[in-house]
């Protein structure tokens, strides 16, 4: 993968492989399950007034990545079950809106076909050392311009994927990142974590040079 | 949140003056103290993407949201905006929005 940056326009281009575009995939349409869900009833279909639905349970979420997603606002339960009634069900949708951005938005690179940017004087080159995460490096390279809209939908979202693997992880303190993991399973999660954590590093970084 | 090595030390935090802010709105009415949004601090969140947020949503400087974010880092949280308890509670949806673990409250809330 690499990042880069066009500074006359003002968009980052991200250039993934089509592997790790895959697993990306995979795992964006995982956490929109669980949002649908988790959420009662169908969103409207204007994205707006999706984004401003009223309603929403009464206490946090049972499901400990639900819970780190849709964390209570107020530290008192009754102010807490009050806020989220009404709130709730706007922050999924929205957080549905950004997720199925960066789906639609990998959607239209795998149709442009192959990487057909090219690096010239107004482009920096901000990322070109992120490992590959799939084994295959030879595999088709994808590009993905993003616009203001779609870098926020990727760092939201590959914040939300992290959150939403950490409660898988059981990371709750720093010192659980310290940890051996338990079997293969695990281990893979955590270097799916972690590549994510580089990745949304990167992308920061790209938007702040 | 996760630790790079990379960021400078933080500056000799303000945490005292807050707790004064907070002892002398205690004695006032509770129907003129102001509201808080306060962010915790939490293993996962990256300091980039904690103080691209501040930056982005409230729009603070880069020193001031990197001071925010590195008191939320040492001290376990800073409140990052004071006002009326629906403005807050606009914001405190935003950071949801954005993954953050925020909260709001009434200054001076024991």
């Amino acid at each position: 993968m690499r990042i880069s940056r066009i500074n006359a326009e003002g968009f980052t281009v991200l250039h993934i492989h089509e592997d790790e575009a895959d697993l990306v995939e995979t795992l964006v349409a995982q956490l929109v399950s669980l949002y649908r869900d988790y959420s009662t009833g169908e969103p409207d279909p204007d994205p707006l007034l999706a984004s401003l639905d009223l309603g929403g349970a009464s206490s946090a979420p049972a499901d400990p990545a639900l819970a780190r997603l849709l964390p209570d606002a107020y530290e008192d339960d009754t102010l807490a079950s009050e806020f989220r009634q009404t709130s709730e069900r706007g922050i999924v949708n929205r957080k549905i809106q950004d997720a199925d951005n960066v789906l639609a938005l990998l959607g239209a690179a795998r149709l442009d076909g192959i990487d057909q940017f090219l690096p010239d004087e107004e482009t920096t080159l901000t990322h070109d050392d992120l490992p590959a995460f799939g084994s295959d490096t030879d595999s088709r390279v994808l590009s993905v311009p993003l616009d203001e809209h779609g870098f926020l939908s990727w760092v939201k979202t590959l914040t939300a994927m992290r959150l939403a693997l950490a409660a898988r992880l059981a990371i709750d303190t720093e010192n659980d990142l310290e940890r051996e993991p338990l079997d293969d399973m695990e281990a893979n999660t955590r270097a799916v974590y972690d590549w994510l954590a580089e990745f949304t590093e990167a992308l920061l970084s790209a938007q702040r040079s | 949140m996760s630790t790079y090595p990379n960021l400078e030390a933080p500056p000799l935090s303000s945490a005292e003056t807050h707790q004064q802010v907070s002892l002398s709105q205690q004695s006032m009415p509770e129907s003129e103290r102001p509201w808080q949004t306060v962010v915790w601090d939490d293993p996962v969140n990256l300091m980039s993407y904690v103080s691209f947020v501040f930056q982005r949503h409230f729009g603070y400087t880069l020193q001031h949201a990197e001071d925010l974010m590195l008191r939320v880092h040492h001290d376990g949280h800073a409140i990052v905006a004071e006002g009326s308890r629906e403005k807050m509670e606009m914001h405190v949806e935003a950071m949801h929005d954005y993954g953050l673990w925020s909260t709001l409250r009434q200054a001076g809330t024991p």
